[in-house]
């Protein structure tokens, strides 16, 4: 005999689900709950992390830096390059490049009285350098960031300021090494001095005119790095091959952001991993909340199948029946928890984590974010739920399974 | 025409190393349309012979052919279509499907079966008539009495027009006008001029 194909299973299914209603609402809310944590944690995660990088990226680094082939590793002025017109009128054309300053970097002692500290001289154009970094709005009350006329300008990091005992007005002094080997040696007036948050600029950071650095340490047109902004972060490996691709990698090395920070990369590979453990148990939680409830239900109505097989109905209908039961409080659960987990994931975009309180133990990372947004992806959404309903369906097989199997006598006779 | 045959039937059972001979070279033959009691003291096997005949225990020896089928040789699968096609069950206690109501559980078979949407209604409303239900038919069975439980049980079993409907002292629970007038819808189902079924009893 042909069966029709029936509706009777999911009628069955959705019946058994709220028979018992308190255990369905118990395993809805394990579900709804453990669906709507996961997007929310990976919501704070990756806005945190984006706010890391772009932080990072914003206060100085920039998405891409090109330097002479060997700099990042001596980091000395000896390996400086001549930008030559390709380079920027290449970076004018690219699309999605934001801006790029040229910047000449070199070690030097700045000494004030007896105080004496080693320091990064990084000399900029103060107009174009606004729209690469963000350290010209951390200089602290009563100090200014520098401007274009200035000439024997500087402005110090808070802590390199504190340890040369130094305030804005006073006058420190530069001697460092020029380009072509002279002694680089300057009187210079501190206007400013920043707070980035970053203990590794705040200690040993001095930003200074790039026209008074051409000339103190002779460097005959030549520069240290050339900084890009990106309008976005993702714009970066296609911006970096097509520079890669008109510049040659001879010469100069091109470097994006992963290279430029690595230990922030690590940090938030470190910080993922630890996140994924977290996403594990909670997927089992959730797996066995179903698992627990059907497993529950199937011994509750052995009786039951057993009069369902006797009179005729095939196992694979009863496997059908049961699986469909957890896919219908997966499938709820996990319609909750998308609504749940988005409505608080977008309570975190209205109202940023605030980790003010623990910015000492974030600078040890060099992490200056303490304001962590939360950012909702739909890769979020659709990968979470989707593991949340195929894990929970998959945990139903072995009961559906179990209640198949049974016997018909022996599953009337049972109490 | 003999519609359940069997020869040589043996059926032993092993309950804590105890082997039971339960049904011992046993042969029977029942034709169509006919009512057949089996009577016998407790423990002396009915529920066995019966549950073999249903298909839902396997003989230890023998052969049963119900139809033309031989039970023996058959898959679970198959047996499960057996059961639905052929043998219209009523068990001891009330089984019915909980969720289910009244009349849903008499149209279930009809249902599995693939029956159409008008037919399966008109015939489960008809049969729940007949064993006095009509008020009923939406009631779940935990809203309905130990006795209209059963006699819902009893219209599951006949609805489907079985070659055999296989019940087991049900009676037993029934008010006797209800007894009476089950027995009677029994044995008119059974009766060769309705549609010849046969009712082991």
């Amino acid at each position: 005999m042909k069966f029709k194909p029936s509706y009777i299973e999911p009628v069955l299914a959705w019946r058994n689900v709220w028979k018992n209603k308190r255990r369905t609402v118990l395993t809805l809310l394990t579900v709804t709950v453990g669906c709507a944590m996961l997007i929310t944690f990976h919501a704070l995660n990756k806005g945190g992390h984006d706010q890391m990088i772009e932080d990072a990226i914003e206060a100085n680094t920039g998405h891409i830096q090109i330097h002479a082939r060997g700099y990042w590793d001596a980091r000395s002025i000896d390996y400086s390059f001549k930008p030559d017109e390709r380079i920027t009128s290449a970076l004018k054309k690219i699309p999605g490049v934001y801006a790029f300053s040229e910047r000449v970097i070199a070690g030097a002692l700045l000494s004030n009285k007896n105080a004496t500290a080693g320091a990064m001289i990084q000399a900029v154009d103060p107009l174009i350098e606004k729209k690469v970094s963000t350290l010209h709005g951390k200089v602290l009350k009563g100090g200014r960031y520098l401007n274009a006329d200035d000439s024997t300008s500087i402005v110090l990091g808070e802590t390199l300021a504190k340890n040369l005992d130094v305030k804005t007005g006073d006058t420190v002094t530069m001697l460092s090494q020029g380009f072509d080997g002279s002694i680089a040696a300057e009187n210079l007036q501190v206007v400013g001095i920043f707070r980035s948050g970053n203990p590794e600029y705040d200690q040993g950071l001095a930003l200074t005119p790039i026209s008074l650095a051409k000339e103190s340490f002779t460097m005959m047109d030549h520069i240290s790095s050339i900084v890009i902004r990106l309008e976005d972060s993702d714009y970066t490996d296609r911006v970096r091959e097509h520079l890669l691709k008109t510049v040659g990698k001879n010469e100069l090395e091109i470097m994006g952001w992963r290279e430029l920070m690595p230990e922030l990369v690590q940090f938030i590979d470190m910080d993922d991993m630890g996140g994924y453990i977290f996403d594990i148990i909670l997927f089992m939680v959730i797996a066995f909340g179903i698992l627990n409830n059907i497993q529950m239900s199937v011994f509750e109505r052995i009786r039951e199948f057993g009069v369902m097989l006797a009179i005729g109905t095939r196992p694979g209908q009863v496997t059908t029946m049961v699986i469909l039961e957890a896919m219908m409080i997966a499938f709820l659960g996990t319609v909750l928890g998308i609504i749940l987990g988005s409505a608080s994931s977008y309570y975190f975009i209205l109202n940023p984590l605030n980790y003010s309180e623990y910015a000492k133990e974030f600078e040890i990372w060099g992490i200056s974010t303490v304001i962590w947004p939360a950012k909702l992806t739909y890769m979020n959404i659709i990968l979470t739920s989707v593991l949340t309903f195929v894990l929970s369906v998959g945990f139903s097989v072995f009961p559906a399974r179990h209640a198949a199997k049974l016997k018909p006598i022996e599953a009337i006779r049972h109490l | 025409m003999e519609i359940i045959k069997i020869n040589n039937l043996e059926k032993s059972y092993n309950t804590n190393g105890l082997a039971v001979r339960a049904i011992r070279n046993m042969d029977l033959t029942i034709k169509k349309g006919e009512f057949t009691a089996i009577a016998g003291p407790s423990g002396s096997g009915k529920t066995t012979l019966l549950n073999i005949i249903g298909g839902l225990d396997n003989p230890s020896g023998g052969t049963i052919m119900v139809g033309n089928d031989d039970l023996s040789k058959m898959t679970a699968r198959e047996l499960s279509d057996m059961r639905l096609r052929n043998i219209g069950f009523i068990f001891q206690a009330y089984n019915l499907i909980p969720v289910l109501t009244a009349i849903e559980n008499v149209e279930y078979i009809l249902l599995l079966q693939g029956i159409s949407r008008d037919e399966r209604r008109r015939r489960a409303a008809e049969m729940l008539r007949e064993v006095g239900l009509e008020k009923e038919i939406n009631r779940r069975p935990k809203e309905l009495s130990g006795g209209q439980q059963q006699r819902v049980a009893v219209a599951r079993a006949i609805v489907s027009r079985p070659e055999i409907s296989r019940r087991r002292t049900w009676t037993r629970r029934q008010a006797p006008t209800s007894l009476t007038s089950c027995t009677s819808l029994t044995k008119k189902t059974a009766s060769p001029s309705s549609s010849r079924r046969t009712t082991p009893w």
